[in-house]
Order: structure tokens, then sequence, then C-alpha cells
């Protein structure tokens, strides 16, 4: 026999608006809803993006997804209570005009997000996907900023200066701009190589603005390289990452994305390390490696358009991978010598020098 | 130091990119490099001619070529010369082409079977020197190596048959490493040795395809992982007669030449040079860094070795000491103007060129060497006196 509840069912819809509106608007339309309707059986539908592709233009996919407020299982009980608390505190950031992570809306309920990232993720993921939202624009969730920078010259952000004359966080920026010129732009693939740079920077008082990826860039990373490229088209941008195909990598994300369609900094060179540089910290390669790297050459010598300028410097990246792939070995830019920061000052100078013009106070 | 060899010929810039492997034959010597081209140089080009006129390119795969092995006979029934080239590409593909009469106009692509086009690493041909069955093999990046028999036909048109058929697998336990290394004796009693990257050598037979000896390294340094090792079998070779296999291993930055007995399936002794080297743990070495290449001459008296401590060494194979040792230097070339980051002048191949290849007036009676580069140039010397 079925059992009549005396509460009656309430579909409550995350869909865009059809007239134009604030995201404030659309998420306190489904609060008051879930409010006016709290002593119903409430049943949250939302639209769950199925397959995500990197490619822009790609058809993404999606399913409806019915949460109730009356659940039968826990686990639905919980997304319920998840989702409230999610537009909570989504509503609290619009309001008071605060920029986050998705860390940090992590941390504003460990235990009923069962202690998982990916949990408030996937929920993240389908309120701003059925809402049509976007993450960053309309509410305000960034991912965590990574990418640090070193400079002597102050950046203006709109009306605020900003300073960098320690390692920084880059910051999230809109209108930004350089009081002034480097010598060259320096891009390092580790943090641990990025802060006794910095250090020998400062000692040297040399003017080089010093960025680090901490390891593959983020976006906001990118977006900065890809500004400063575009602003000072003659500066030189020089990259030191380790002489195997994870660093090789770094260096054409920075470079390029999409593939090797759209470049983002072409005047990015390999600087260093070479492996040839130092034969006493060589490393053998793994078997996934090795993988790696025969599948990398592949992508570099099929999907690169010949066509382009950088020939040269994409020839350069062939010839150190195969180099590694013949002699099994690769070789990590923290070991290359006893002082790192006088072998990337030595090869900057080098460079600097042969491109004719060397800044006055890196002759010494 | 008995041997004195003199410069002949170099040619700087001889590739866009690392030259990696050379091949002699006959007529031609071979270079492939990671641009992806082979080059063949005419073995009479000599002092004065201008090499890179007379040399015939040809572009075999865009992400480059790491190994090449060659094959010449006469056909049977005939007297076609053919040369069979197999270049193993960065793709994992080894790709085999031949040409007839020593003539490079008519190279042409081989029908390669599906097992060489994919995943291999290194080539090597078996001629039988009583003309019953030739061989191909091809090792593997998964560990394995494959082998062909081979068998060259040509009709009275002059049309050219060449038909591969597996002959079956070597019996490698798969848990080995890259097999970094290949040597095929080319005797009477067929045997191939194939270089593991956690430093050892296996002694094949090629006719029952089953292991025969394990040579392991001697290096006393373990690093903890299976899969690696220091002592990496950079190059190997047989010596002409098949029996003695020279072993070139990694010795942290320096490199050791062991040899082996075939037969007996024993050590019998090493190459070194008198050292002092801090950098020397154990036993001496046979080159201040990393060994690139090996080759015997004719004879089998003689060894020749290089390597990156940028210099060349041919070995007396009675005494076990140094004839000759030739140094490298980017200053050799005639054309100075370098890519500073990436060339240097590591020996990266050595082949001995038999007396009487460099058909010229100079070089009849004496026997030469053929050094390529990573600085890359190809430079060719001969041995003095004996005019």
């Amino acid at each position: 026999m079925m059992l009549n509840f005396p509460l009656s069912e309430v579909h409550v819809y995350f869909s865009p608006e059809v007239r134009p509106d604030t995201p404030l608007k659309r998420l306190a339309r489904i609060w008051s809803e879930i409010q006016k309707n709290i002593h119903n059986d409430i049943v949250l539908v939302l639209q769950k993006p199925l397959s995500v592709r990197k490619t822009p233009g790609d058809y993404i996919k999606s399913r409806n997804v019915e949460i109730r407020q009356l659940a039968l299982v826990s686990g639905e009980a919980r997304k319920f209570a998840t989702l409230i608390k999610i537009l909570k505190v989504l509503i609290t950031n619009l309001l008071t005009h605060k920029q986050t992570t998705k860390r940090d809306i992590y941390y504003q309920d460990v235990t009923l997000f069962q202690k998982s990232q990916t949990y408030v993720n996937e929920i993240l993921d389908c309120v701003s996907y059925s809402l049509h939202l976007s993450m960053e624009d309309d509410l305000g969730i960034f991912a965590s900023q990574k990418g640090m920078l070193f400079s002597r010259i102050p950046l203006a952000e709109g009306n605020t200066v900003l300073t960098f004359d320690t390692p920084t966080l880059i910051p999230r920026f809109h209108d930004i701009k350089l009081l002034g010129c480097p010598d060259a732009v320096i891009i390092l693939e580790k943090e641990a190589i990025f802060k006794s740079f910095c250090q020998f920077v400062k000692e040297k008082n040399l003017n080089l603005l010093v960025i680090t990826g901490k390891g593959f860039p983020d976006r906001l990373t990118r977006n900065f390289v890809a500004y400063l490229s575009k602003e000072y088209k003659n500066l030189a941008f020089l990259g030191f990452v380790d002489a195997d195909v994870y660093g090789i990598n770094i260096l054409k994300t920075y470079k390029y994305t999409l593939g090797f369609s759209v470049p983002q900094c072409p005047q990015l060179r390999l600087a260093g390390v070479h492996l040839l540089d130092y034969k006493d910290g060589w490393q053998d390669l793994s078997m996934r490696d090795w993988k790696m790297t025969s599948n990398f050459i592949n992508k570099v010598k099929t999907e690169w358009n010949d066509t382009q300028l950088d020939k040269r410097e994409v020839n350069l990246w062939h010839r150190e991978l195969t180099r590694s792939l013949v002699l099994f070995k690769k070789s990590e830019i923290n070991v290359i010598s006893s002082d790192p920061n006088q072998y990337i000052f030595d090869k900057i100078k080098c460079l600097m020098s042969r491109r004719s013009v060397t800044p006055r106070h890196m002759q010494a | 130091m008995g041997k004195q060899y003199i410069p002949a010929l170099s040619v700087a810039k001889a590739h866009e990119s690392d030259i990696l492997d050379v091949e002699i034959t006959d007529k031609f010597t071979i270079t492939v490099s990671s641009d992806g081209y082979a080059k063949f140089w005419d073995n009479t080009i000599y002092e004065g001619d201008d090499a890179r006129e007379r040399v015939v390119e040809h572009f075999i795969n865009k992400l480059g070529i790491h190994h090449v092995a060659a094959y010449e006979n006469i056909l049977p029934n005939s007297h076609v010369k053919i040369v069979i080239v197999a270049f193993a590409c960065f793709d994992g593909q080894v790709a085999l082409y031949y040409y007839l009469n020593d003539d490079v106009s008519t190279f042409k692509p081989v029908d390669a079977p599906a097992e060489i086009t994919s995943g291999c690493w290194c080539p090597g041909f078996y001629k039988d020197p009583e003309s019953k069955e030739d061989l191909l093999v091809v090792t593997q990046a998964k560990g394995s190596a494959v082998v062909f028999s081979m068998h060259v036909d040509c009709d009275a048109d002059g049309n050219v048959q060449i038909d591969l058929q597996k002959f079956g697998e070597l019996d490698i336990n798969k848990s080995l490493t890259f097999p970094n290394s290949l040597a095929i004796n080319q005797g009477i009693d067929r045997k191939a040795a194939i270089g593991f990257t956690n430093g050892d050598v296996l002694l094949f037979d090629l006719i029952t395809l089953k292991l025969v000896y394990t040579f392991r390294s001697t290096d006393l340094q373990i690093t903890g992982q299976k899969t690696s090792s220091n002592s990496i079998p950079r190059v190997i070779e047989f010596s002409p007669g098949g029996s003695i296999l020279a072993v070139a291993r990694d010795s942290q930055s320096a490199g050791s030449i062991a040899l082996y007995d075939v037969k007996y399936g024993e050590n019998i002794g090493s190459l070194t040079t008198p050292s002092h080297s801090s950098k020397a743990t154990v036993g001496g070495f046979a080159h201040e860094g990393w060994i690139m290449g090996l080759s015997f001459d004719e004879s089998g008296g003689f060894l020749a070795s290089c390597g990156f401590d940028n210099c060349v060494r041919v070995w007396n194979m009675d005494s076990r000491e140094r004839e000759a040792t030739i140094k490298l230097d980017i200053k050799d070339l005639e054309d100075t103007e370098h890519n500073e980051e990436m060339d240097n002048s590591v020996a990266s191949g050595v082949k001995f060129v038999k007396k009487g290849v460099r058909g010229n007036s100079l070089g009849t009676k004496a026997d030469g060497l053929c050094v390529i580069s990573f600085d890359r140039a190809v430079r060719w010397y001969r041995e003095a006196g004996g005019l």
C-alpha cells in the first residue's frame, strides 16, 4: 500500500531566467522559492554537465539531477543540505563582494562536505552550469593563485600600486600596468629555485622580473606572462626548466595555448638547463618518462606548424628531447651546479649579450 | 701509441641537428640525424672536394632518426648489388629502404612488416657468410626483440623482391628494462647481443632464439631501482670473427669497456687508460665520459671507441693498450659558426673505414676512421703512412 504524504511535491528549477538579471537575483530567486516551500517536499532540479572537453566550442552534454528534501537515502539528504549550504555561501559572497576559492568554500563546512573537495566541486559545477553563471566572473570563485612574481618595478592595478620586492602571489588583474621596464623576464619552473634566485637578484640589485608557476602554470600566471609579452614586444623572456619532457612541456604551456595553435608568449626561449650543461647530475629516464618524451616530440613535430617563426626554438626543444631519449637520461635544474643562481645569471648574461645590448648593471 | 691518424676531410654542419649514427658501405658513408635526414656521403670525396655538394640526402622521418644499419649483398644469380638500409626513427618505426648497384637515385622504400612500424628501437642485419639465410633483428621498446628472415630476389627485368618473414621473438624476460643497444655477430655462429639499461647484456643464439649468456655489470653502485643503473651498456660490438664482445658501459660519469669471450661467456678483461681521476671509484676507465661508439677494424686487431670526453681512442686488442687518441674540437672545422647552447663536440659515433674503401690514390692502402659528433660535423681520418 502506498503511503500518502501530507506534503505536496514542489519542484524548484535551477535554470537561467529569460530576462536579463544579475547572478545574485538568480540565486535569490531560488533561495526564496526554497524558503517559501520549506514545509512541502522540495525537489531541486539541476543540470549536471557530463563531459567537459577542453577544445572550445565542443558541445557539453548534461543530464537532469533531482535532489529531494525528504530523501530516501542518506547521500541524497546530504546533497540537499550541501546545496543549501553552498547557495547560502554563494549569496553571502555576492552580497559582500567577496572573492573566494573552491577550497575556501570547502572549508566552510568540512564535515558536511564529507571531507571531499571533489564533492564540493561537483555541486558547484552543477549550480554554475544550471544557472549559466561563470565561476569567475559571476560567482567570484577563482582557482587559488599559484604563480609568484618578484620585481623591483611596481605594478599598477587600476588606481592601486602593488609592489613585488618580495616574492608575492601574482594578483588577479583586470587593468594592470607595469610602472617601468625590466631588462628581462625570467620564468622559472621551480619554487625553490625561484626563492633563492629572487634573493640573488635582490642582493645584486638586478632589474629582472622573475616569475614561477610552481610547475605547470595556472591560467592566471599564463595570462600574466601573455600580458607582459604583448606589452613588451622586444623584451627577452628566458625560461629555466628541467631538461626533461615535463620541463619543456611547462615552457610550451607558457609559449602556446591550445596545443601549438595560439602563441601566447612568442619571445619566450629555453635558456636552461640543457642536458649537456652538467653531466654528473643526470638521472635515468623511467619507462614513463620515455613514453612521455616520445609522445611529446611526436606532438611537437605533428601539431606545430612549420611556417611559424619559432622554428629555431622548437627544433631546439626537439633536439634536447631526442638527446634525452638516446642517452636515456634527464637532468634537473636543482642539481645543475653547486650554485644554480650563478648558473642562471651566467646564462642570462650570455643570452642577453647575444641580443647585442647588455643592460648596464649586468655587465659586472 | 703506435698509430697516427690524420684528418682527411671534415664537413661542418653536415646535419641540422645531432648526428646520431653512422654506417659505412662500400660506396657511401651514411649518417643519420634527429633532423630526420639520412645523408649519403660518397666515399671518394676527399680534401679539396666540396663534400656538401656531392652528398645525396633523403628525408626519412620528421621526428628524426637515431640508428641506422645497412646490408650489402650481390643478389644470387645476377650481378645486381643491393644495399638495404634500416632507419630507426623516434616515432618507433624502423623504415627500410634499398638501392641498387650503389646508385642512390634508385632509393626506394621496402614494404615493412607490421611489427616494425611502431614501438621499435634498434635494427641490425645478419648477413649469413654461407648465404643460406639472412636475418633482420629489431629490438623493441617494451623489452623484446623480433627476428625476421630476409630473402632478396631479383627477376630477369631487374625487379627486386624483398621478403621479410617473422622468424620469431627472442626469449627475453619482460621484466628487464629498456633495450638500449644491439650488436649482431656476423660470423658463422649466429649470435646477437642486446644491452639493457639495467646494465645487463644478454647474448642470444639466433637459431634457437634462446638466451646463451648474461653479462652482468660489475658496477658496485646500486641505485636501489631495479629498472636502472649507472652502468647503461651504451654500445656493444662483436669482433669480426665473433669471438669477442666489447661492451661499453657508463661508469658514473666515465666510460668503461669490458671484453667478453662469446664462446665461454667469460669476462676476459677491460680496456683502460692510466687514470688518477677523482671520479674513479672502482676499476679503470677507457674514457673520461660515456662511450657512444665502438668499432672493430677489419682484422679485429684494433678497436675504436669514442664518447662524451670529445675524443676517439684506438685500442690494440693484443696489448690492450691505446694506439692512438684523437681529440675533437669544434675549432677543427673550417666553418666555426655554431649554436653555442647545443653544439658540443661529443663524439656520438665512430666507424672504421676499411682499407680501399675511400677509393682515392691517397687512401687506398691505409685504413681510416669516420667520426660523427653532436657539433653536427662528420670527420674522416686516415692512418698515417702506408701511402
